[in-house]
């Protein structure tokens, strides 16, 4: 019977490896990526509205130049900066593609409020029409910058709490937590609403 | 999958009642015929008050917890006035966004929603906006279908809440079917066979000198 002992100690053990988290770590884990790929596509998603934002603008107020060309600086600085899902771990890599972007949104706040003086450009239905994709693509980053966070955290507390600890420590020793953004738009903490 | 989920209420604490009774009732049926004919989930809610948060992230924080649309397709649309932040929001599903844009959004508040707000006829402008929402959903008849081709999410996830369940049971089955086969001899299938073999090395037993595939089981 002792061969059957060791086929249960085997089942048992394989049980235990699943009771205790075993899958928690990489669950997260890519949970956190698909967050991160949501914001990358979001931010992306604001790029592409740029180049038509720009000529549309252009057409009614060519002379505000140097707002136009800083936009299109940023938006080029900004799309060369990606991070991939595996450079999650490094900071400074998310701080530079955050840095660029917030550029870039900077950039745009000016643009639309120098458009603001040409009300034949504020009537321009195009132009009204990319400035309410710009504004829902906005929303969208934060969403999606929030829902990151949220994926993160989890993902890093996993790393650091029991039972998830002791799988973090020894079968994916080599995991490291991932970065946050830094809060510096204030979106990232919704206030606590009730229904 | 919850099926009927279109009647979904604030409490009357957070609610706004801005709505005549009789036009409430009206939009509930359109409501409801949405739902019917497209499972496009279209919910209408009148706030009190944003509690100090900006709609976007108001409105996002009560779609997602009422789950609006179908989990997979995710076509929710959520409808949400302040009128005490005169703030109007239109929350639309990842599955929907194609269809009805952020443009087209902002046009149907523009248009039909906020003059009718701003005359204090909130049941009109609300009405108006519904109509214009369901106008844009419902695209053309004739490429309905290719319009509300929603992205759909994976389907896995059911899947991956049994499947510690489906393992358990496994493990019971291969836990019995070894104990049960280590009592008594089993009809004389293969694995019997090879059984009775790996345990002759422990018992000393008497082997027919030419087993009979089929055996009859007996004990001790």
């Amino acid at each position: 019977m002792s061969r059957f002992g060791t086929i249960l100690a085997l089942i048992g053990i394989g049980l235990t490896f699943s009771a205790c988290g075993y899958n928690t770590i990489p669950t997260l884990q890519e949970q956190a990526k698909a967050r991160w790929s949501d914001v990358q596509n979001q931010y992306q998603r604001r790029a592409d509205l740029i180049p038509n934002l720009v000529a549309t603008v252009q057409g009614y107020a060519a002379q505000e130049k140097n707002v136009l060309t800083a936009v299109v600086e940023a938006r080029a600085k900004a799309t060369q900066i990606t991070v991939n899902a595996s450079d999650l771990t490094d900071p400074d890599k998310l701080k530079a593609f955050q840095d660029a972007q917030a550029q870039l949104t900077g950039a745009l706040g000016r643009l639309l409020a120098v458009s603001e003086n040409y009300p034949d450009l504020k009537s321009n239905a195009n132009f009204l029409a990319l400035q309410s994709q710009l504004e829902g693509t906005e929303n969208r980053i934060a969403v999606a910058r929030r829902d990151y966070i949220d994926a993160v955290r989890a993902y890093n507390t996993a790393l650091r709490t029991f039972p998830t600890v002791i799988w973090a420590k020894t079968a994916f020793s080599g995991e490291k937590p991932m970065a946050e953004f830094t809060a510096n738009e204030g979106s990232e903490k919704p206030p606590q609403v009730k229904f | 999958m919850k099926v009927q989920r279109s009647r979904r209420r604030l409490s009357s604490k957070v609610r706004a009642n801005v709505m005549t009774a009789q036009s409430r009732t009206e939009l509930d049926a359109k409501l409801k015929d949405l739902e019917d004919k497209s499972s496009i989930q279209l919910v209408v809610a009148t706030v009190k008050s944003l509690q100090g948060s900006d709609i976007e992230t108001y409105a996002n924080g009560l779609f997602r917890f009422w789950k609006l649309g179908q989990a997979q397709k995710n076509n929710g649309v959520l409808l949400l006035v302040a009128p005490a932040e005169h703030k109007v929001r239109v929350e639309v599903g990842y599955g929907l966004e194609g269809t009805l844009t952020d443009a087209l959004s902002s046009v149907i508040i523009a248009s039909a929603v906020t003059p009718r707000f701003k005359a204090g006829d909130f049941s009109g402008g609300i009405e108006r906006g519904v109509d214009g929402i369901i106008n844009v959903l419902s695209g053309d008849s004739a490429d309905w279908q290719a319009k509300v081709d929603v992205r759909r999410e994976d389907t896995s996830a059911d899947f991956d809440a049994l499947f510690p369940l489906l393992f358990f049971l496994l493990v019971l089955f291969v836990c019995w079917y070894l104990i049960h086969h280590a009592r008594g001899g089993p009809p004389g299938s293969a694995t019997g066979r090879r059984r009775s073999h790996r345990r002759s090395r422990h018992r000393i037993r008497r082997h027919h000198p030419n087993p009979s595939p089929i055996r009859v089981q007996s004990k001790g």
